[in-house]
């Protein structure tokens, strides 16, 4: 799925006209329940049966897909999406590295952040470096009964 | 223990035959009407500290009488060349087997230690052991179910900066977590038949978990 979107993105990004080498965000924002109603995963989620047997999702079983977005990041510039609970995720591309063969690995240096305006942050920093393709998630929310997965993803141009 | 110290140095004497005359014939009666004497002596012959201190007693003889032999064989050369004046030979000093002072002491040193040691060690032994004799030396907060990951410490309120090193089998590393008043937790997960099926070169993925403050939603 992940790999999918990212060719989509690559694809849209190439038709708009001419090619920028900036790496592509892909963030999903999840709502996880649990619920004795037994479980239910969003069919957009398809990755997650495979992750909710391992702790923290092994906690929930109803998984919903509130939103997506594929952002482009260029290095230092930092981007912000608004959360469905009022909170801002801010993401900032550091830097891109490439290791050598025989195992080429591009490399994603990123640095986020989740704020609220005259709060405390909920997340002051989170500095991640992550291989292409290679998603991680920030937990712990707490949102209309249950908790919010934030999904990262980055993928080439 | 309630014998006298010097009681207790006779009965050391005895269990490394040091002991003669009427001195150990006194300590052999001790140990035959005295329950307690014939404990330590006991205890002292069947430690292997005991037998240590035996052998360098046994050693330190043996070395001493070796150097007598030396000192006079050396004295009876010099004789010959008539550099001892009225044929007398000095010899150090020599402490006499038998005697409290010198390799007893040492034996008897050295048969406290032992004695300390067993009975620290029947008490220990024998004693209830509480919780914190069980407790690990060192613990660290996880997860509440156990599952690979990497707790990180609450925060205080002041400082929150809580660096972490998480390679998830090279996918994905947590360079660095900062949560003011938060606990934080790094879970690795495995990504298993979806990684695959992306041909994700890194099989594993984490999850930052940020606890959220009580009563904030």
């Amino acid at each position: 799925m992940a790999f999918a979107l990212a060719c989509a993105s690559v694809a849209s990004l190439a038709s708009a006209g001419p090619a920028k080498s900036v790496p592509t965000l892909e963030i999903r924002v999840i709502h996880a329940t649990q619920s004795d109603g037994g479980a239910a995963i969003d069919a957009d989620l398809r990755d997650l049966p495979q992750l909710t047997r391992d702790q923290p999702f092994v906690r929930y079983n109803v998984y919903k897909l509130l939103a997506r977005k594929l952002q482009a990041l260029e290095e230092g510039k930092p981007e912000a999406y608004g959360l469905v609970n009022g909170r801002t995720l801010q993401v900032t591309l550091v830097d891109v590295t490439t290791t050598s063969a025989p195992h080429p690995d591009r490399r994603y240096h990123i640095r986020a952040a989740i704020g609220e305006p005259g709060k405390q942050a909920f997340l002051k920093l989170l500095e991640v470096t992550a291989s292409e393709g290679q998603p991680f998630f920030v937990g712990g929310q707490t949102y209309e009964g249950g908790t919010l997965f934030l999904e990262l993803v980055l993928y080439g141009t | 223990m309630t014998l006298p110290r010097e009681t207790v140095l006779d009965l050391m004497g005895l269990a490394d035959g040091m002991l003669e005359g009427d001195a150990k014939a006194k300590a052999e009666q001790l140990v035959a009407s005295n329950e307690e004497a014939r404990l330590l002596v006991d205890t002292l012959r069947a430690s292997p500290v005991g037998d240590w201190v035996r052998e360098s007693t046994d050693r330190q003889a043996s070395a001493a009488v070796a150097g007598v032999a030396d000192s006079v064989m050396a004295r009876l050369a010099a004789d010959a060349s008539g550099a001892v004046e009225g044929g007398v030979v000095r010899m150090a000093p020599w402490v006499r087997r038998g005697s409290r002072r010198g390799p007893a002491v040492v034996a008897g040193v050295g048969a406290a230690l032992v004695l300390a040691a067993s009975i620290a060690l029947y008490v220990r032994s024998g004693s209830q052991r509480s919780d914190e004799e069980l407790a690990p030396v060192a613990s660290v907060a996880v997860p509440p179910v156990g599952v690979p990951s990497v707790a990180l410490p609450a925060p205080s309120a002041s400082a929150s900066q809580a660096e972490a090193k998480t390679a998830a089998a090279g996918g994905v590393e947590v360079n660095a977590v900062e949560a003011p008043s938060r606990a934080v937790s790094v879970f690795r997960i495995p990504m298993g038949a979806a990684a695959a099926a992306a041909n994700a070169p890194h099989p594993s993925s984490v999850v930052i978990w940020v606890e959220e403050d009580t009563g904030t939603k």
